[in-house]
């Protein structure tokens, strides 16, 4: 993983274990799925918002709906970051 | 019958603590805002979440995880019906329902609960941001049903309740008449606080409902000549209704009965109270309980502080209880608690549970020279038997509604 995915990574993740509290962070791997961790609709849409508001970015929502997992939701923050 | 008791409020988190503030004529009322459009006094529950959800981990580890992720990013009253609807289950050993179970019943009083939520909310979304993730899950009527079903593993019926500042009363009527008809046999009644945004403070200081006193010493309780509105208290209070057959085959300790209720209409929609009303509703309550005047020992009365209102409900107890008035004593916890509308019916039958079960009667913190002599106040909380009491509630949209309660 390169150093700015790894960055993103690690705020996405941060978001994840806060959201979904009482999860262990070692679970949380970039090829896992949200809904894999034990996030509900809803759990996912505050993880996508609070990453994109940490990162200072404002994403469509329409980009995100094809993320199958942590891998493409980083992707699609990524390429908002513009790095 | 009652078989668990459950608190969180202005008094403190806990049954025991609303308990202590009785037995103490505490008030919990003081001064939360610099008005002067908002009212200056208030009763808010001084409740740390973080706290509650680490004293429920120290003792099970899975309790305190499942309430943590649950009431996350909620807003406030889903957290304070939560802690009493939990402690209620718990006292009463109220256990989980399989699914083949006719399950237990859930029904929350109050139907629009999270109103400076939604305030907040608003002001996101006029400033250009997104609204909370969670507000179209919390901002419903049903989330807080839903919690508390989550929470205690709870699987009969369920629904929400409303009748404003008879929400309370309403919910335990339509839960009484669930035991009745046999659609459960336990039901889980929360009475659930009600988180007023500065719009609704602000409309009711215009109506000039609430009181426009600035500090504690010059606030006239209910009852008092100085009564100028209400003041606003934050609890939440929950009851785990039973049938005795059922209580008694799970042996359940009875903490008191719900021997009569009546919930009526006044064919008006307003704010004002209408003697007749509270009159029939009074009568009919105790009707339902096979009881008369004369067996009443406690009146714990709606008065929220309102002139009109608590003036209209003297000229209806003046009519129900005729010649027992000097007889019957009255007290009104309110004065304590501060109005916590959607709550105030159970956090009422509380106080009076509290009495029967601990043989005294609460006072009042904010009553000098009463507007009717001819009532047998309670001025300072004293020692006596309780063992029915009559608990008056009556709400905007022209609610009248009357429960009775007897000792265990």
């Amino acid at each position: 993983m390169d150093p700015e995915t790894q960055r993103i990574f690690e705020v996405v993740k941060a978001n994840v274990v806060k959201v979904l509290t009482g999860l262990d962070p070692a679970l949380v791997t970039i090829e896992r799925s949200l809904t894999e961790l034990g996030a509900n609709s809803v759990d996912r849409v505050e993880v996508v918002m609070y990453s994109a508001e940490d990162l200072g970015l404002d994403v469509p929502r329409a980009e995100l709906h094809g993320a199958r997992n942590l891998a493409d939701l980083v992707a699609v923050l990524r390429r908002h970051a513009g790095a | 019958m009652v078989s668990g008791r459950g608190f969180a409020g202005g008094a403190g988190t806990g049954y025991p603590a609303l308990v202590a503030a009785l037995r103490a004529d505490r008030s919990a009322i003081r001064v939360v805002a610099a008005g002067p459009r908002v009212p200056a006094l208030g009763a808010p529950a001084e409740f740390a979440a973080e706290a509650w959800w680490d004293g429920l981990a120290a003792a099970d580890p899975a309790l305190g995880a499942r309430a943590r992720r649950l009431l996350r990013n909620v807003p406030r009253p889903a957290l304070l019906g939560a802690a009493a609807a939990l402690e209620a289950a718990r006292e009463a050993g109220l256990p989980a329902d399989a699914p083949g179970d006719a399950g237990t019943g859930v029904i929350v009083a109050g139907s629009n609960l999270a109103q400076d939520w939604g305030f907040a909310n608003a002001g996101a979304v006029l400033a250009g941001r997104s609204p909370n993730p969670r507000h179209a899950v919390v901002y419903a009527d049903s989330h807080q049903v839903g919690a508390v079903s989550e929470l205690l593993g709870l699987r009969g019926p369920g629904a929400t309740v409303g009748a404003a500042a008879a929400s309370g009363h309403a919910a335990l009527f339509q839960a009484w008449l669930w035991l009745r008809a046999g659609v459960v046999e336990r039901c889980v009644v929360l009475g659930a606080a009600t988180g007023f945004s500065p719009v609704e403070a602000e409309a009711f200081a215009l109506l000039g409902a609430s009181s426009p006193a600035a500090s504690v010493a010059e606030l006239g309780g209910p009852f008092d000549r100085r009564h100028a509105g209400f003041v606003a208290g934050e609890a939440a209070a929950a009851v785990v209704l039973e049938t005795e057959p059922a209580a008694r085959a799970r042996g359940a300790v009875p903490r008191g009965g719900l021997a009569g209720a009546a919930l009526l209409l006044g064919a008006r929609h307003g704010p004002e109270p209408d003697v007749d009303d509270e009159e029939r509703a009074m009568r009919r309550a105790l009707a339902a309980a096979g009881l008369t005047a004369g067996d009443i020992d406690l009146v714990s009365a709606h008065a929220t502080g309102t002139p009109a209102g608590d003036r209209a409900e003297c000229a209806a107890l003046r009519r129900v209880f005729a010649g027992e008035l000097g007889r019957v004593r009255v007290n009104a916890p309110k004065d304590l608690t501060g109005h916590t509308f959607s709550s105030a019916g159970v956090v009422a039958v509380l106080a009076c549970l509290a009495q029967m079960e601990g043989g005294f009667l609460h006072g009042h913190a904010h009553l000098a020279d009463p507007i009717d002599e001819a009532f047998s106040l309670v001025r300072r909380a004293e020692p006596a038997r309780v063992r029915a009491a009559l608990v008056n509630g009556f709400g905007f949209g022209g609610f009248a509604a009357a429960l009775v309660l007897t000792s265990a």
